[in-house]
């Protein structure tokens, strides 16, 4: 131990009218600060000490002044936000959208191979069900917790890794679902032309298949990263500083939840819209309806 | 050029293809008829592996087709299959080209990706090819924006641009008015003579008779005796 690292106080606070209540409470201390039993109990905890004797002789004497001075409570309305949190808002949008992009763009390989892993591979099949059904019938939050405190003792993560890995592993069972049902949406007579011109099943899907299968599997993909910004608020448990977050401790702060929380759905809305509009020009480019 | 002996072929219990042989000779035509569900399809499926025949062999400018149940030594099969889909054509009966490519692409993705020629002339040769297949104003154009005979076409051009020794059809006139029918016998014919060998499944004794192929006859997975006459 390096000695006092702080000094904290502790209080019983009761309302303003249960006076009687306080004066019942003050007499307590003041009988158990008279017999020294207050010592002996926050001696068993080691935290008595030459200033808690300080506390106690100041404490005696003028409580019930003080308490019968003390001001009538009066609720004091929120505080408006200020550009500062604005720009703390900015940031934690940016953290938000890096997470989900980067999340996004892990379970996006992985679940290719899972999708490919459950069509193709016959050895590989199962564990890739095994692996979609579980990441699937979990909660994501629960995932997240055992990634970053549940390996902690063997994998020491940052809170930033561990969250974008943790969002990128779930995303991909789902991913894995949508390029399955994409790539088994191409008529197998795309397969067949490819495989009868001397393609090998690998490059048939990699030229034919596959670019088929994303235009069908666009749509969902779009779907899944606008639900994956949003998701990504869940990290906060991890202690990373996201969007949401950031209204919360701002909302906390200034005692008003309206503002904080139109200002973070406001940011939401301005990632994903413009996202799900890009996804929908893409769609058009790649053909199809 | 096509060799076939007492192929085989089962689906569960439904014997499909009952101990087949047929020849096709270089620059020869050979249309094979007979009722729906004779196996003909089948027959083509088998001689470029798409499906793998039970038993019987199958040989294409000589080179053995793997026939017979599937063994440890199927990495040689697989290059084996993939030296012979090189050299054989295959236009199926509902065309598939890709979807996703324009005709021009459809024509020069094999020359590209599979026989490695470079872009610039296998776009030359596919140009060509589309030019004798009469198409060659649509090559910028999607297959889903060109009619059911501009597709067949389209098809028999991305069958051609490997250069194939040999091109089976899979009833090529089941989309094509009796005007647009005898333009393919024509091109077909002509190809013939450049020493193609063709093994033309069709419906059509018409087509047959235009395209003056040998015609054998399919019955319950045989090939039918030659009739009097």
């Amino acid at each position: 131990m390096v000695g006092d690292v702080g000094e904290g106080q502790y209080a019983i606070g009761v309302r303003p009218a249960d006076r009687d209540l306080g004066a019942a409470i003050d007499r307590a201390l003041d009988r158990i600060i008279g017999s020294g039993e207050l010592r002996g109990i926050l001696a068993r905890y080691a935290l008595d000490g030459p200033r808690q004797a300080r506390l106690e002789r100041a404490a005696v004497a003028p409580h019930t002044a003080l308490a019968t001075a003390a001001p009538p409570f009066v609720p004091i309305g929120p505080r408006p936000l200020d550009r500062h949190q604005v720009v703390l808002f900015l940031q934690a949008a940016i953290a938000t959208l890096l997470i989900s992009a980067a999340a996004m763009a892990l379970a996006i390989p992985l679940g290719v191979l899972l999708a490919l892993a459950r069509l193709y591979l016959p050895r590989a099949r199962g564990l890739a069900v095994a692996y979609i059904e579980v990441v699937r019938g979990t909660p994501v939050l629960l995932q997240l917790y055992l990634l970053y405190f549940g390996l902690a003792t063997w994998l020491s993560l940052d809170a930033w890794t561990a969250a974008i890995v943790g969002l990128g592993l779930n995303y991909a069972a789902y991913e894995a679902e949508i390029y399955r049902a994409g790539i088994q949406a191409i008529p197998i007579g795309q397969m067949e032309a490819a495989l009868a011109l001397g393609m090998t099943r690998r490059l048939a899907l990699r030229r034919i298949v596959m670019p088929q299968a994303l235009r069908v599997a666009l749509p969902g993909m779009t779907n899944d990263f606008i639900a994956l910004l949003k998701d990504s608020s869940l990290v906060s448990v991890i202690t990373v500083v996201e969007l949401t977050k950031r209204m919360t401790i701002t909302a906390v702060d200034l005692r008003g939840w309206l503002a904080p929380g139109l200002l973070c759905a406001g940011m939401y809305f301005a990632m994903s819209y413009p996202l799900a509009r890009l996804a929908r020009r893409l769609e058009r480019r790649l053909g199809g309806a | 050029m096509i060799e076939i002996a007492g192929v085989r072929k089962r689906f569960g219990a439904h014997l499909v293809l009952d101990g087949v042989s047929l020849d096709v000779a270089a620059g020869e035509i050979v249309a094979l008829t007979g009722p729906s569900g004779c196996g003909k399809t089948t027959l083509l499926r088998c001689v470029n592996g798409l499906e793998r025949a039970d038993d019987g062999t199958i040989r294409v400018a000589g080179d053995q087709v793997p026939t017979g149940a599937a063994g440890a030594a199927h990495g040689a099969d697989d290059r084996a299959l993939l030296a012979i889909r090189r050299r054989v054509g295959f236009v199926f009966q509902t065309w598939n080209l890709f979807a996703h490519r324009s005709v021009l692409d459809n024509v020069i993705e094999a020359p590209v990706h599979v026989a490695r020629v470079p872009v610039a002339e296998a776009t030359d040769r596919a140009r060509a090819l589309l030019e004798r297949v009469g198409i060659a104003a649509r090559a910028g154009a999607r297959p889903h924006q060109l009619s059911g005979g501009e597709q067949q076409r389209a098809a028999i051009a991305r069958a051609l641009a490997m250069n194939p020794s040999a091109l089976l059809l899979d009833e090529p006139t089941s989309a094509l008015d009796p005007g647009r029918r005898r333009e393919l016998a024509t091109l077909l014919r002509g190809l013939v003579d450049d020493g193609l060998a063709l093994l033309c499944v069709s419906h059509d004794p018409d087509f047959a008779r235009e395209l003056r192929a040998r015609v054998l006859v399919m019955v319950a997975g045989k090939i039918a005796p030659p009739g009097p006459g």
